[in-house]
């Protein structure tokens, strides 16, 4: 560990431990308003083929008093996961911090900010840890409204992941996309928005200046059971490119027992990015359906905002008491017409009341094609049993078929057993397995099992200790669904909030 | 590099298990402090604002989201807990933390299944990163002065008597006076 290293993490280390001790300082010398609060989250997890150890630390720090409030994040990741959008360095630090004073008349802030306009085709900022996406800026915000009138103005620097142009200097160039953007709405009554967004880029080049404009408008209107929303955007092209489009329109019409919604999409190189190519600043809807089961996250979609259109639609009924029916069907395709990604969903769900013993039934067929050559059937049954008034057992069993142009046709098969001890307590395994390496013809894992240990502590702590091997994708255990990378050895993660 | 790596992995453990031990001694010490705030708007577009529901009692508030499972099945049991308690000044909101990829579902999806509780929509994440509720369903119940009375972490079956229980309690540890209306 280098000299400026150690220091850089004892100071984070001293700065937490002061801004922890506010909260007793608070209540010992009666500062009124002054509050503290945070959370610790730490994963931290030792792979068993090549030792690798891995540390993903988040510090969050919050006071306010009064009007004012501000904030640090320390964040550690030493080194960061495979794949990590942030890219493979390892850091340390403080990687967010502001300050800010709300009003009445609005909202200044200082530092790093989020900020979704819209439905986010113009700009969507925002932290998810479990996919390691954190694309804030460090600048200034100030929002807030005036009668039928919101605003947002904005103006900061964005994360930049790679150093391609500047090989030499690893840090000086951090960040170093400008962006100013400013969000206008207009709500005549509680029914009806109105609102326009502008977002300008600027890249530092070599002698000059790299520049993109985005510009959209949307509205919505909800009257009784109806609801639509549209949103339409404009992207100056790149060094005299043709400019791009991006379309957004979504409708849904609901009432007691049924409720039906219909997208639309059409994103022509319309994709705002860091000047590194890496990091999104707008993200629009993209059309398929949120998955929180293992199997159904293999191939999700990943949205490509250049070159995509298409539609989703979704009913829900309740046909009788406890009974929920979800059906699903989304199509995205290319420009030049290609379907690359296709789904068709429907899932079945049962409450039964608790004197029958079983809490819920769930089945969920599952079938999507996608564009590379690969086509997905799956059929999954998630039975959860309460056999007294604290305990429970779950189990979800999954059957899936892939049509794989490349490597041929395989079957995979997971099996999850839970027992949770209401509140706190959930000591889960998952075993999977497949008949790839036959399709394949070559050796691998064909059987993955992982243990897992859930224990809430204190209220508002949240530890999960787990053993094993997995395949990438959504891992469900005690209620919880977290993006998990495939993985092979021993890992823990612990949440707690103060 | 691999060594260096291993090194600065392990020194940064130790300091961040200081760190941890720090904030347990913190949450377990002081008195709860922190009070909690948000104005979102409802699925017919009006501002709803937390501190205008604390004025009338304590408020649960339930973060999840149309894709997650869990919280279908809770959100029927929260359902029943908003009935029970509505007349003894207890409000119940959920508050979708659905992004812009999936928040066209959620009006459609409540609606649906006719519960009697506020919803509100976080699609910026705002409400979520105030409450640190980084995997849903995350369950808070609040005091009417906003501060947390107790929390619950996921859902497991079961978990809906324990917060009746918890409920129960609260009330009955309340003044008249905070606002609750038999």
């Amino acid at each position: 560990m280098t000299a400026s290293a150690c220091f850089r993490t004892a100071a984070a280390a001293l700065l937490s431990a002061i801004l922890l001790a506010v909260p007793s300082a608070a209540s010992a010398f009666d500062l009124g308003a002054l509050t503290a609060g945070g959370s610790n989250q730490t994963e931290y997890k030792v792979a068993t083929e090549d030792g690798q150890e891995i540390l993903l630390e988040w510090l969050d720090l919050d006071v306010t008093a009064g009007d004012l409030a501000g904030g640090i994040r320390y964040e550690a990741f030493q080194p960061p996961q495979k794949d990590d959008p942030l890219g493979d360095r390892v850091r340390e630090g403080v990687a967010f911090r502001y300050v800010e004073a709300t009003r009445e008349w609005g909202r200044l802030r200082a530092g790093n900010h989020y900020a979704l306009f819209g439905r986010g085709l113009s700009l969507n900022l925002f932290e998810d840890r479990d996919v390691r996406i954190d694309n804030n800026l460090d600048g200034i915000l100030f929002d807030g409204s005036a009668g039928p009138v919101e605003w947002t103005l904005l103006s900061g620097r964005a994360r930049v992941t790679s150093n391609e142009r500047w090989p030499a200097d690893d840090s000086r160039h951090e960040r170093l996309d400008l962006l100013h953007a400013g969000d206008v709405v207009f709500r005549p009554v509680d029914q009806v928005l109105v609102g326009v967004s502008g977002v300008r880029t600027r890249y530092p080049a070599a002698g000059t200046e790299e520049r993109r404009d985005l510009v959209t408008g949307r509205a919505e209107v909800s009257a009784g059971p109806v609801s639509i929303y549209a949103e339409h955007g404009t992207l100056d092209g790149a060094a005299g490119a043709a400019d791009g489009e991006g379309t957004y329109v979504s409708a849904n019409a609901a009432t007691s027992g049924i409720g039906f919604t219909a997208e639309y999409k059409n994103y022509d190189r319309f994709a705002l990015k860091t000047f590194d190519g890496r990091i999104n600043l707008n993200n629009p809807p993209a059309l398929s359906k949120e998955q929180s089961y293992t199997l159904m996250n293999r191939d999700p979609h990943s949205l490509d905002v250049n070159d995509e259109r298409g539609y989703q639609l979704e009913l829900t009924a309740v046909p009788r008491h406890g009974a929920t029916v979800t059906a699903n069907r989304s199509r995205n395709e290319r420009h030049n017409g290609l379907v690359w990604y296709e789904e068709y969903f429907l899932d079945l769900r049962q409450d039964f009341e608790a004197e029958l013993g079983v809490s819920t039934a769930s089945v969920l067929l599952d079938y999507r094609g996608v564009g590379e050559g690969k086509f997905h059937t799956t059929v999954i049954g998630d039975l959860t049993w309460l056999f007294s008034d604290i305990y429970s057992l779950r189990v979800e069993a999954g059957h899936q078929h892939t049509e794989n142009v490349a490597i041929g046709s395989f079957d995979t098969e997971l099996v999850v057993l839970e027992f949770a001890q209401s509140p706190a307590l959930v000591v889960g395994t998952s075993i999977e397995w497949n008949n790839k390496s036959e399709a394949q013809s070559v050796g691998q894992d064909k059987v993955y099992a992982m243990g897992t240990i859930s224990r809430v502590l204190m209220g508002d702590a949240d530890l999960t200790l787990a053993a094993g091997s997995r395949q990438a994708g959504y891992y469900c255990v005690g209620g919880r669904c977290r993006y998990e990378p495939a993985f092979k050895g021993v890992e823990s993660k612990f949440l707690v909030r103060f | 590099m691999h060594g260096f790596r291993r090194h600065f992995g392990l020194d940064a453990a130790a300091v961040t298990a200081a760190i941890l031990l720090g904030a347990f001694t913190s949450a377990a010490w002081t008195e709860e402090t922190r009070t909690y705030d948000f104005k979102l708007p409802d699925l017919e577009g009006k501002e709803v604002s937390l501190q205008e529901l604390l004025a009338h009692g304590p408020v649960l508030v339930d973060f999840w989201a149309t894709w997650c499972k869990p919280c279908a099945k809770e959100l029927p049991h929260l359902d029943a807990i908003a009935k029970e308690f509505a007349g003894r000044g207890v409000s119940v909101v959920a508050v979708s933390v659905d992004n812009p990829r999936s928040v066209s579902k959620v009006r459609s999806y409540v609606k649906s299944q006719n519960f009697s509780f506020i919803v509100v929509l976080d699609t910026n994440g705002e409400a979520k990163r105030a409450f640190k509720a980084f995997s849903q369903p995350y369950t808070v119940m609040l005091n009417p002065d906003g501060t947390k009375a107790f929390s619950n972490i996921g859902y497991k079956p079961g978990d809906e008597k324990i917060i009746r229980e918890k409920i129960a309690a609260l009330l009955a540890s309340l003044p008249p006076s905070a606002g609750q209306a038999e």
